[in-house]
């Protein structure tokens, strides 16, 4: 798999392939299609506009490798890549034609859970890139280096505000669940 | 160990991000301190709640986005041309030499001698040279410098006119 270090893979991202394996651009296609059209998915909900999206991530990764980008790990620069384009689509008011994402499409009758429900509440009232970070992170399974490369942020930050975050809501468990 | 480093190595070994190493130190950590183990439960009791929140409820994720944010997300990366290039060599070289031209000027201002007040004391005539006794002087009465002679005894100038 193509990756980073600390990712799902160990292996660090071979810019120029010499072994015989499929280009760079063709392995994350394989590897990552499914997990960018999940993370669109999860942001815009239509198939039809995520497909889009999924294709116009890899052009522009495509672009961007054509243009002299070296990105450290290829999984973290495409899902920045995903990250603008999701962003830029709101923005453009795509989302008029996208079907608004419901929740419980995704998930069937989650039950309904205090714990959960305070963790919610209190994500919910973090910084929007310690959001961005926890859903990087625990729906997309990126690692630390790849959820760096994404936000464009040092690996430091990535872990101190991950920590905050988990730190805030246990906070808050101890005091309203657990008191 | 301080809670918050405690709390840092669970969080970072159950999401894989610690090395063998750390991660073997910190189970026999655990393994040997009862409170650490329960508090480490804790922490990872809130970590599950943390991921299910994520997980339920993807509009978490949606951050508001800035119009400058969404302009740079469209913007393809561009390579600076060449013209850009020789401009900005262009006007690295137009300053260096604009410093170098100051940089003279401002050494001559220092180092020439002073035109106002009292004449300038001259140095010294060597007494070996016969040339030694005659020397350039400012006129305190504004008529230009003059030509005086030292008398070499008594080292006393006297003007040749």
């Amino acid at each position: 798999m193509v990756g980073c270090a600390g990712g799902r893979s160990q292996a660090l991202l071979p810019l120029v392939d010499t072994t015989g394996q499929p280009p760079l651009l063709e392995r994350l296609f394989t590897e990552s299609a499914g997990d960018l059209a999940r993370y669109f998915t999860r942001r815009h909900g239509g198939e039809e506009v995520v497909r889009d999206l999924v294709q116009q991530t890899f052009l522009e990764m495509a672009r961007g490798l054509r243009d002299g980008k070296s990105p450290k790990c290829a999984r973290g620069y495409l899902f920045g890549i995903a990250r603008h384009l999701s962003q830029a689509a709101w923005t453009r008011g795509a989302q008029d034609k996208i079907v608004p994402f419901e929740a419980a499409a995704e998930v069937p009758a989650p039950m309904r859970d205090e714990r959960v429900e305070a963790a919610r509440e209190t994500i919910a009232a973090l910084e929007p890139v310690q959001r961005e970070i926890l859903d990087l992170r625990f729906a997309q399974s990126l690692s630390y280096a790849e959820i760096a490369e994404a936000l464009g942020i040092p690996i430091g930050t990535v872990r101190s505000r991950l920590h905050h975050a988990v730190a805030e809501v246990r906070r808050r468990l101890q005091h309203e669940i657990h008191p | 160990m301080k809670p918050e480093s405690l709390h840092a190595l669970v969080l970072d070994h159950h999401l894989g991000e610690l090395s063998p190493e750390a991660a073997e130190l910190l189970e026999h950590h655990l393994a040997a301190n009862a409170p650490a183990r329960a508090e480490a439960e804790r922490l990872l009791q809130s970590l599950h709640a943390t991921r299910e929140a994520v997980l339920r409820h993807p509009e978490l994720a949606r951050v508001p986005v800035t119009p400058q944010a969404a302009a740079r997300a469209v913007a393809r990366p561009s390579r600076p041309s060449l013209m850009q290039g020789l401009a900005r060599a262009a006007a690295v070289l137009l300053l260096a030499a604009l410093a170098g031209v100051l940089g003279h000027m401002m050494t001559e201002r220092l180092t020439a001698p002073a035109t106002t007040g009292t004449p300038p004391s001259a140095p010294e005539p060597r007494r070996e040279s016969p040339w030694a006794q005659y020397r350039m002087a400012f006129d305190p009465a504004g008529e230009g410098v003059r030509v005086v002679r030292v008398d070499a005894g008594k080292l006393e100038p006297k003007s040749l006119r």
